[in-house]
């Protein structure tokens, strides 16, 4: 693999992993925005 | 009158149903539900994406509708309160308008950017062959994999040559700028929700359909933009500087439609409601101040006299107060023979008056009539949720988030992979993957079978009470019946007079039975009732008795006089004949027949003398045999349960076809044989009359509650037959079974195509066939699966028995 492919391969990694932080787990930890 | 809060205890939690505005899917509806419920002071919520509302139980010390709306709209979606003091007739309405609006609006939005998709494509048409020239000369990748590319290049280059050689001479840069104009256009207007409704989604760590095709058509614009703005970026590194501006449009354009044609489906699957709704005629006509007014039903007040002329529709509920008339109530019962109604008999709004005219008082109005709250009970049916949706929900709530992931996996696989041009094609890919992946069809795959069973079960006469009930029904193993007013009358009646033979009144039946009533008239006893009725039936005069004595448990006695001749009578059962020492033996034979057939004959001896025998029974209702033997034929096993003794009960048992009977049970008994069987792991449906078999009702797994004519216990069991026809209870569980397997069918057909969907978009049949999906056939098929789920839904209105 080429230098170029796995700097792709880096950043896909990266991208899934935030996704998933994002979705699954800042929500839940996340307080409501409208909480007092 | 209903009001949208319902009456609270002083103190105690409220619930409020909130209509919301914007939700295409089952991601919306869980995130609406999900922020709703994580406020403060909410107990519970519950949101329902066919009818579009929130129902949220909440301390009105903490928080308030008010607040609870702007929650709402925070998070992305329309909501407003319902007006005070609309009935439920009102606020269907209200609901029909909204949803015709936002059809018409979807509609108008895929059509003109369907139109504009459509020559923004033809325009692409000289760029893609020109860039697939260049890319020759660079060695770049071609796009052959791609079904519709091909078809494009092939078909669709040559004959555009030909026709309109004028778009080839066209500067391409300037046809690259008009279409990046008409493509912000197009996202600006006709796709605008799915770009904020994805970001409002973001902001709260939520991810829905509009996401993926926000990403998806966001990442084809802003490549498109670039190639557009600097194109040698793309052609110094050998790839293509393809733009996707078409299938940007086509693809909103693709799913708009699949949204309108949704929308029109989902508009249908509540047209049993909606029919219901406009049952109710918009005028009354009353009688105020000794003149006939035509006034709007909602000025028509209690005790008002309403007068109805042949033809014409009920207004509201009430009593008739003069003439007879027979009334069709079939839209609300299912019964198609009319009825026939007299002084002091109920009608309900709504129903048709037939050939008579009558005047009636009116008794409910507005939000307490029959047909408000049976538009009410419906309407939450329909919004209510069968276990089986929660596999979606569960699966609706990550699956956008995987499919992004698996778009990230498809890009990266490919930009290594792929021998040409890696990025287009890893984008165009993933681009794919993102629109193809449907969350919609899982989401619809079950309420809208719940929504198009209920409106055709209220129009059998069978108002199923939620999508739960339905599941229930569908699983059912066992029946377990009442014995009177469900497979009987529940209504004494003579079924046999035998007279005694060589006896003084061997062919004088009627004037025995004259006499008999004539006595029996004084008395209060079921029986005697059911005497006097069949006298009265068979047009014979009473007269009154010159003496009457009742003999508890034994019978009665008197003398009556007729035609200037004294009788005297003795009826009752064989110790009473004993005590006056009348010789029963010439119809003990016929009396044992009648005893073992579940009747209950009495003797009648007239001046000592044994005359004949009457009997009683509550009569087999006629369609009982044939509903048992449709349960049977479901291959349910049918029990009859009943406080009377083991004879009567053994003997309808036989007659009517029943397993197994199990007698002499109180209320308690019915509920301990219902668990009994449930721990035997029987499913189990309990059929009574809904008053006197509330335990039982509730024991059940399914409890249906047998409505006697007009007098509905609509609040009675999972499952109300408006109609004393047991038959519609083998209708609802045939139903509901139907119902299940289309439910089944369409969480398969939802589940296949994205799990063969996804794959397909991302290109594992490209090493083998080099089969490729574009966006834009992904986007046609994505539109097609929820419309598809919708349109098996629908089919369920034409069930039949």
């Amino acid at each position: 693999m080429s230098r170029t492919e796995w700097l792709v391969a880096i950043a896909g990694v990266a991208l899934i992993a935030w996704i998933n932080w994002y979705f699954f787990l800042a929500g839940k930890t996340a307080p409501p925005k409208d909480a007092p | 009158m209903t009001a949208p809060v319902t009456a609270p205890p002083a103190t105690g939690p409220r619930t409020v149903r909130i209509p919301v505005t914007g939700m295409t899917c089952a991601a919306c509806q869980s995130r609406v539900q999900r922020t709703l419920q994580k406020q403060p002071g909410v107990n519970d919520a519950t949101v329902n994406l066919i009818l579009n509302d929130a129902t949220v139980t909440f301390d009105p010390a903490t928080t308030s509708p008010e607040a609870l709306v702007e929650v709402i709209r925070d998070v992305g979606y329309g909501a407003s309160l319902a007006v005070p003091d609309q009935t439920a007739l009102q606020e269907q309405n209200a609901r029909d308008d909204s949803a015709t609006t936002e059809y018409v609006a979807v509609r108008r939005k895929a059509i003109v950017s369907g139109i504009v998709g459509l020559f923004a494509m033809l325009m692409s048409m000289p760029l893609m062959s020109q860039l697939a020239a260049t890319m020759h000369t660079h060695g770049g990748a071609s796009t052959v994999g791609d079904p519709f590319m091909r078809w494009t290049m092939t078909v669709l280059d040559p004959a555009l040559r030909r026709a309109a050689p004028w778009m080839y001479a066209v500067d391409p840069r300037v046809t690259t700028w008009l279409l990046l104009a008409l493509t912000l256009g197009v996202m600006a207007w006709a796709g605008r929700h799915f770009y904020t409704g994805a970001w409002s989604a973001f902001r709260h760590h939520a991810a829905d359909m509009n996401t993926l095709v926000a990403v998806g058509t966001g990442a084809a614009f802003l490549y498109s933009l670039v190639a557009t703005v600097a194109p040698e970026f793309f052609i110094d590194r050998g790839v293509a500087p393809d733009v996707y501006y078409e299938a940007v449009i086509l693809i909103i354009a693709l799913i708009l439609t699949g949204n309108s044609f949704e929308a029109r489906a989902k508009q249908r699957t509540s047209s049993a409601l909606r029919a219901l709704v406009h049952l109710q005629p918009k005028t009354a006509r009353v009688l105020r101040h000794d003149a006939e007014r035509d006034l709007p039903v909602e000025s028509v007040m209690t005790d008002d006299t309403v007068i109805v002329r042949p033809g014409e529709r009920i207004p509201v509920d009430g009593e008739i107060l003069a003439g007879r008339s027979a009334v069709n109530e079939s839209m609300l019962t299912g019964e198609s023979m009319p009825v026939t109604k007299g002084v002091g008999d109920r009608v309900i709004g709504g129903t048709m008056n037939t050939t008579g005219a009558f005047r009636y008082r009116a008794t409910t109005l507005g939000g307490d009539s029959v047909l408000a709250q049976i538009v009410k009970l419906m309407r939450d049916a329909q919004g209510s949720r069968a276990p089986i949706q929660r596999l979606a929900d569960r699966i609706s709530g990550i699956f956008v988030p995987v499919v992004l992931s698996l778009a990230v996996v498809t890009f990266v696989v490919w930009f290594i992979a792929a021998e040409q041009a890696p990025a287009v094609r890893a984008f165009a890919v993933s681009v794919a993957v993102l629109i193809i992946a449907c969350p919609c069809a899982m989401g619809l795959a079950v309420p809208t079978a719940v929504m198009v069973a209920t409106g055709k079960g209220a129009e059998l006469g069978v108002l199923i009470k939620g999508g739960e009930a339905l599941q229930r029904a569908g699983d059912l193993t066992t029946v377990l019946l009442d014995k009177t007013g469900t497979v009987t009358e529940g209504k004494p009646a003579v079924t046999d007079l035998v007279l005694a033979p060589n006896g003084a009144f061997a062919h004088r039946e009627a004037e025995l039975l004259q006499l008999v009533a004539s006595l029996e008239s004084r008395s209060e006893h079921p029986l005697a009732d059911a005497i006097v009725q069949h006298a009265k039936d068979r047009g014979l005069a009473l007269t009154e008795p010159d003496s009457f004595e009742s003999i508890t448990g034994r019978g009665a006695i008197g003398v009556v006089n007729m035609s200037g001749t004294a009788f005297a009578m003795t009826v009752g059962n064989a110790e009473l004949l004993a005590d006056y020492a009348v010789r029963i033996a010439p119809l003990q034979e016929q009396v044992d027949r009648l005893a073992s057939d579940g009747k209950t004959p009495m003797f009648v001896a007239v001046d000592g003398v044994l005359a004949g025998v009457i009997a009683v029974a509550d009569p087999i209702k006629a369609s009982a045999r044939d509903a048992i033997a449709q349960l049977h034929a479901m291959g349910l096993e049918v029990v009859m349960l009943t406080g009377d003794n083991e004879r009567t009960a053994s003997a309808v048992a036989r007659v009517a076809g029943i397993d197994r009977v199990v007698a002499g049970v109180l209320p308690a008994g019915k509920v301990a044989e219902i668990t009994r069987l449930q721990s035997l792991g029987h499913v189990v449906a309990m059929i009574g009359d809904g008053v006197n078999d509330a335990p039982a009702l509730a024991q059940a797994d399914v409890g249906m509650a047998m409505g006697t004519g007009t007098d509905v216990a609509i609040e009675a069991g999972d499952i109300v037959l408006m109609r004393g026809d047991l038959r519609t209870a083998a209708q609802a569980i045939a139903l509901s079974r139907r119902t299940m397997r289309t439910m089944k069918q369409n969480l398969f057909w939802a589940f296949v195509y994205n799990v063969i969907g996804i794959p397909v978009a991302a290109g594992v049949l490209y090493p083998a066939f080099g089969l490729l999906l574009s966006p834009i056939l992904a986007s046609a098929a994505m539109a097609f699966s929820s419309v598809s789920v919708v349109s098996n839904s629908l089919r369920l209105r034409r069930f039949a028995t």
